[in-house]
């Protein structure tokens, strides 16, 4: 468990800094907080891990200029309505419905636990299924809340990013945004994105896209693809069916009995197309449109020999 | 296991929570509801009350005690001079409530208009400034659905259970028969830790590779293994392949573990890599094309020629004449 002189000194910050009349300097805060050591190089580690410490909690420390004091000095502040949580007004009911979706899905760490103390929930269990936790995903998130462009690497190439929309599926974190890099709509792999991502520019600097971002398609048929759809109809054994089944829309079914399933598929990455469909051996055939199953068969055959 | 550690950003909050919850109750609140409702034990809840009492008690102003706090005949009486609104949500914790309330939102029953959650997630939306919906979309299978529902009754009732499973390592599609010990998810896909009674050890399933699944009268006769994984692990022993990959087929090194990499000439990378299963290989093989070569092989799981045999057999169903018949005649 967290020390306790650290958790009397952290309040003891809090309580000295909220809504002070003017700004309080480093060498003031180690004389009124009880529990800073003495000797200057150690104060200075263990009042930054505390600014690190109360960035964590949501609370935002100001920086400003002390008035009236020269040579000019900076010092802190909490300013109230930067600290205090706007009530959102959940009813009893809400709040239990929160504390059970939070027992159900979570990260780890009680990050969620800590955020139902603060809307005064009584505490949920630890979640039962853990979602992955990637080291940019909270600024990614905070670009998308507080309309902040993101800067990172991404394939070896440095991006500037409208952040719009987070996705997770199949196990894994996506961002969606405007890379003002290339001019275009992109999908990010969290886990792909090189070193940290910073947020730059003041919050509100872009306007969202008046109409809901697309949810993101991940099929290989159709993922990255810049080829003008076809419609493809494929056929499986009944063996691999149901496995087929749990992975596509059920719109896209055609036929589903003993003789096998049959998919129409719009086909936009043909390359995608093929090695999805070459994962299933011998099991899947491509039947139309003939140029398709044409260079299937093409693809096959220069290995064959 | 023991319980993770308490953070001080967690306890900071806890104790604010604690005492805000208080405070609300002016006629005092018992003490073992406060330890109920905040999962604390009676000489931890003292000890904290303790801190809360000491914050400020140095300074030469009275007023700058932000809780006054005390505790007669079993109930909590709290006075906040400060502090009296919790702290702001910080973004990672308004990600975890979206994200934790996205995954169950869709589920709820919405016919006599929006659930309470679907309230919660809009009212949780106008606080962080983001649309409903539309900022995070979390696609998280939380329990498994129906099959994990049968799957945990079984366990429940210490019965055996019967699916018919396709493992695509072997590409091999068979019934099996199974003691269940255990579920759990590993990059967004649920596994069933079992005892599999075909081969006599523990294996894991795919809970949406099974098919047919039943629970059998029959009771387990095994015992629960002693570690339950809590993740796929890359199975081993099933021979090696020596690749020599074009720069378009380099993603493969990173893709999967290798054993062992070296740069070649014609810039080719020559990797060697243990195969998970003989189906496995010949995927890969299938997918990369030209873009690699087998330069070694363990005879357990073919000869440098395999792309080739594979290729052949898959041809076949593209050739009726070619053996087999296909589908193409069954229509």
């Amino acid at each position: 468990m967290a020390g306790t002189e650290k958790i009397e000194r952290l309040l003891t910050l809090i309580n000295v800094l909220l809504d002070a009349p003017r700004a309080i300097s480093a060498d003031d805060l180690r004389r009124q907080v009880p529990g800073y050591p003495q000797e200057d190089a150690s104060f200075k580690r263990a009042f930054e891990r505390d600014k690190d410490e109360l960035r964590e909690m949501g609370v935002p420390l100001l920086l400003e200029t002390i008035p009236a004091s020269d040579p000019p000095l900076v010092g802190y502040r909490i300013r109230k309505r930067d600290f205090e949580l706007r009530d959102p007004g959940l009813t009893e009911d809400e709040l239990e419905a929160l504390n059970l979706a939070a027992a159900v899905t979570g990260f780890a760490g009680g990050v969620g636990q800590r955020a139902l103390f603060k809307l005064g929930a009584p505490v949920p269990e630890a979640p039962q299924a853990e979602l992955p936790v990637d080291p940019n995903l909270v600024a990614a998130f905070t670009g998308v809340s507080e309309r902040q462009p993101l800067a990172f690497t991404y394939h070896d190439v440095a991006r500037l990013v409208q952040p719009y929309r987070l996705e997770f599926l199949r196990g894994r974190w996506y961002l969606n945004g405007f890379d003002r890099t290339r001019g275009d709509d992109r999908w990010f792999r969290m886990n792909r994105v090189q070193g940290r991502i910073e947020l730059v520019e003041a919050p509100g600097a872009f306007e969202r896209p008046a109409e809901a971002v697309p949810g993101l398609q991940l099929d290989p048929w159709a993922i990255g693809g810049g080829t003008d759809p076809v419609e493809a109809e494929v056929w499986f054994d009944a063996e691999v069916a149901p496995a087929v089944r749990a992975e596509v829309d059920e719109r896209a079914i055609v036929r589903d009995d003993a003789d096998g399933l049959v998919l129409r598929l719009s086909v936009t990455n043909r390359d995608g197309f093929r090695s999805w469909l070459l994962s299933f051996l011998d099991r899947a055939e491509v039947r139309s449109p003939a140029d398709l199953r044409a260079e299937v068969v093409a693809w096959l055959e220069e290995l064959a020999r | 296991m023991s319980k993770p550690r308490i953070t001080a950003t967690s306890r900071v909050q806890r104790l604010l929570a604690m005492l805000q919850w208080a405070a609300s109750h002016p006629g005092g609140v018992p003490v073992e509801q406060v330890c109920e409702r905040f999962d604390i034990k009676p000489a931890d809840l003292a000890r904290e009350l303790d801190l809360a009492s000491m914050i400020g008690a140095d300074s030469p102003n009275y007023d700058e005690m932000p809780f006054e706090v005390f505790v007669e005949d079993g109930l909590l009486y709290v006075r906040l001079f400060a502090f009296r609104r919790p702290m702001r949500l910080s973004p990672a914790e308004g990600l975890a409530l979206v994200a934790a309330a996205d995954v169950l939102v869709a589920r709820e029953d919405a016919t006599d208009g929006p659930g309470p959650l679907e309230r919660a997630l809009a009212k949780l939306a106008g606080l962080l400034g983001i649309e409903p919906g539309e900022a995070v979309d979390v696609e998280l299978d939380p329990d498994g659905g129906e099959v994990g529902a049968t799957i945990r009754r079984a366990m429940a009732q210490d019965r055996q259970l019967a699916f018919t499973y396709w493992t695509y390592g072997r590409d091999a599609i068979g019934d099996r028969t199974v003691d269940p010990w255990g579920l759990f998810a590993d990059r967004g896909s649920w596994y069933l830790v079992a005892h599999a009674h075909d081969a006599d050890a523990t294996r894991h399933f795919r809970l949406d590779r099974m098919e047919a699944l039943a629970v059998l009268d029959a009771p387990r006769t095994t015992t629960a293994p002693a570690d339950l994984p809590t993740e796929v692990a890359v199975s081993q022993g099933l021979g090696e392949v020596v690749l020599d990959l074009a720069p378009g087929a380099r993603w493969v090194a990173e893709a999967h573990p290798v054993l062992e990499v070296t740069e070649r000439a014609g810039d080719l990378l020559r990797v060697r890599m243990a195969v998970a299963g003989p189906a496995w290989l010949e995927r890969l093989l299938l997918r990369l094309g030209p873009e690699a070569t087998v330069v070694e092989i363990d005879p357990a799981l073919g000869d440098t020629d395999l792309a080739a045999q594979v290729a052949r057999r898959v041809l076949a169903r593209y050739r009726p004449e070619g053996g087999g018949g296909g589908p193409q005649g069954s229509r």
